[in-house]
């Protein structure tokens, strides 16, 4: 993870060094926009703009809190705002995604299920849950690094994670007993 | 213990937050519950496949596509600082308060700005007659548009990567010699085409790389073009059987730098051939995307290669050689 010292540096007002960091952050910064809005575009513009408020607000993180959890807060708070304001045109971005994927699905005929499956369920789960799944699976947080991240107490995180867990294997249970995908 | 109380245990078993004691109780509940068993089976499961998800990568580099927006921002504060001339006093209480939140510098920096500028101010009054307020404006933009400039030099020291990407080209002639038409060369690579029959590339986000994207597809076509070449000479006829009824056409070869083996992308997985007698060494397993970029490490020691995925990402892998281990790269 980044270097202290590049992180002191860049608060100092050292652009370069505050352009490394954001170099050295930006695959983490898109990987979480990418699994929480399930959309490429979206993630470029959800990772964009928060490399841009952490460009701009790296003066005001502390060291209490840990870097990457600071880096987390930022990128998901913006995911989820976007994923807020998307939602009333969802039905219709759910519509062409569900057509796209059939149309992968008859030409690669042969092609592994699995990794589809497993995305439309964590596209299921409600925005939290999936957030907490994100940062455990994709950024390999412990409980107390989520929970910093999302400004939660511990046992929320517990039960958000042991819930769309529970969830999740439901509906891949569901899928590989043939039922409605998507 | 019933078995919710089991479950939760199965849930930090998981998050490996269990004692040995507590590890105990789930192990011998489940050895007597068989609906216990086979939950914590399909977590289990569930768990490995969320840690095995793609670590996508943005398919270009999101700060340089954000460059002129921090340069941007970087004039404005600038602005703030050094153009606090009298005129612009309308708008200078917003200004520094926008400096303050960004930076959280101390106050007197921007008095201290406010002060600067007076004198500056000042200097202009009693060097030039009343008239030439004008001209302070001017000198005052310039001295932005100059940062600006500075800020755009260093940046395009950053940005110009992409032209030393083309040179790189290693098989340039190739492509142009090679016998095939455009469309042949774009059917090699990705070995995939429409329903109208035309090459169909990966999505348009995974090369949308902005500057980058035409030399790399310019050194993906003559990567894989020139070994096709070389392919008679290795007599290489095996792979076709292997492909099954999907218009693929991907038998190019990419000979290992020591010559020893060749690698080919055979549909959704990708196949290592020992160069001398053609017999399959190692085939990757099936992948679920379009599988690109392959490339053998100076060394010879590794392979790695990207599936493309769906919404334009992409997940790189390197088989490491000669023990055909395959991992995830970042």
């Amino acid at each position: 993870m980044v270097e202290p010292g590049l992180i002191k540096a860049a608060q100092s007002g050292d652009r370069d060094a505050l352009i490394t960091l954001l170099r050295e952050i930006e695959t983490h910064v898109y990987r979480t926009a990418y699994y929480i809005l399930n959309n490429e575009q979206d993630a470029m513009d959800a990772s964009q703009e928060a490399l841009i408020r952490i460009y701009t607000k790296i003066g005001s993180y502390e060291e209490k809190a840990q870097f990457k959890t600071w880096i987390q807060r930022i990128v998901t708070n913006i995911c989820i705002d976007k994923f807020r304001r998307n939602k009333p045109t969802i039905s219709i971005d759910e519509h062409e995604l569900v057509f796209r994927e059939k149309q992968n699905v008859e030409e690669e005929v042969l092609s592994a299920y699995a990794l589809q499956d497993i995305r439309s369920a964590i596209e299921q789960l409600p925005e939290n849950h999936r957030t907490v799944v994100v940062l455990r699976y994709l950024q390999d947080f412990s409980y107390n690094e989520i929970a910093e991240s999302l400004d939660l107490p511990l046992n929320t995180v517990k039960s958000y994670l042991f819930r769309a867990r529970q969830q999740l294997q439901s509906l891949l249970q569901d899928y590989q007993k043939g039922g409605v995908r998507g | 213990m019933n078995c919710q109380e089991v479950t939760e245990l199965m849930q930090r078993q998981l998050d490996d937050d269990l004692r040995e004691s507590e590890m105990e109780v789930l192990m011998n509940h489940t050895r007597h519950c068989p609906d216990c068993a086979a939950m914590f089976e399909r977590l289990t499961r569930l768990s490995a496949e969320l840690n095995n998800l793609p670590k996508v990568t943005p398919a270009y580099s999101l700060v340089d596509a954000i460059m002129p927006e921090l340069i941007r921002i970087d004039n404005e504060t600038k602005h703030a600082e050094t153009l606090a001339v009298p005129a612009t006093t309308y708008d200078q209480g917003s200004l520094t308060r926008r400096t303050q939140r960004t930076r959280r510098w101390p106050s007197w920096k921007s008095i201290s700005g406010v002060v600067a500028a007076g004198i500056v101010a000042g200097i202009f009054l009693v060097t030039y007659p009343p008239q030439s307020s004008l001209n302070d404006q001017d000198k005052a933009s310039s001295i932005g548009q100059s940062a600006a400039e500075m800020e755009m030099k260093e940046d395009t020291s950053v940005m110009d990567v992409s032209p030393l990407s083309a040179k790189k080209d290693p098989g340039g002639d190739a492509a142009a010699d090679a016998p095939t038409d455009g469309t042949e060369n774009l059917k090699g690579p990705y070995g995939l085409t429409d329903k109208n029959g035309n090459p169909m590339e990966p999505e348009s986000g995974f090369n949308a790389g902005g500057s980058e994207a035409l030399p790399n597809s310019a050194q993906r076509n003559s990567d894989v073009t020139k070994p096709v070449e070389e392919e008679t000479s290795y007599g290489v006829e095996s792979t076709s059987k292997h492909e099954p009824d999907m218009g693929i056409t991907g038998h190019a070869m990419l000979p290992s730098p020591d010559g020893q083996y060749m690698a080919n992308v055979d549909g959704f997985s990708i196949v290592i051939l020992s160069a001398s007698d053609s017999s399959t060494l190692f085939q990757t397993e099936r992948k679920n995307g379009l599988h690109v970029n392959l490339v053998w490490a100076q060394d010879s020691a590794s392979l790695t290669y990207e599936v493309s995925l769906d919404h334009g990402a992409a997940q790189k892998y390197e088989i490491a050689i000669p023990s055909f281990e395959e991992r995830k790269a970042d």
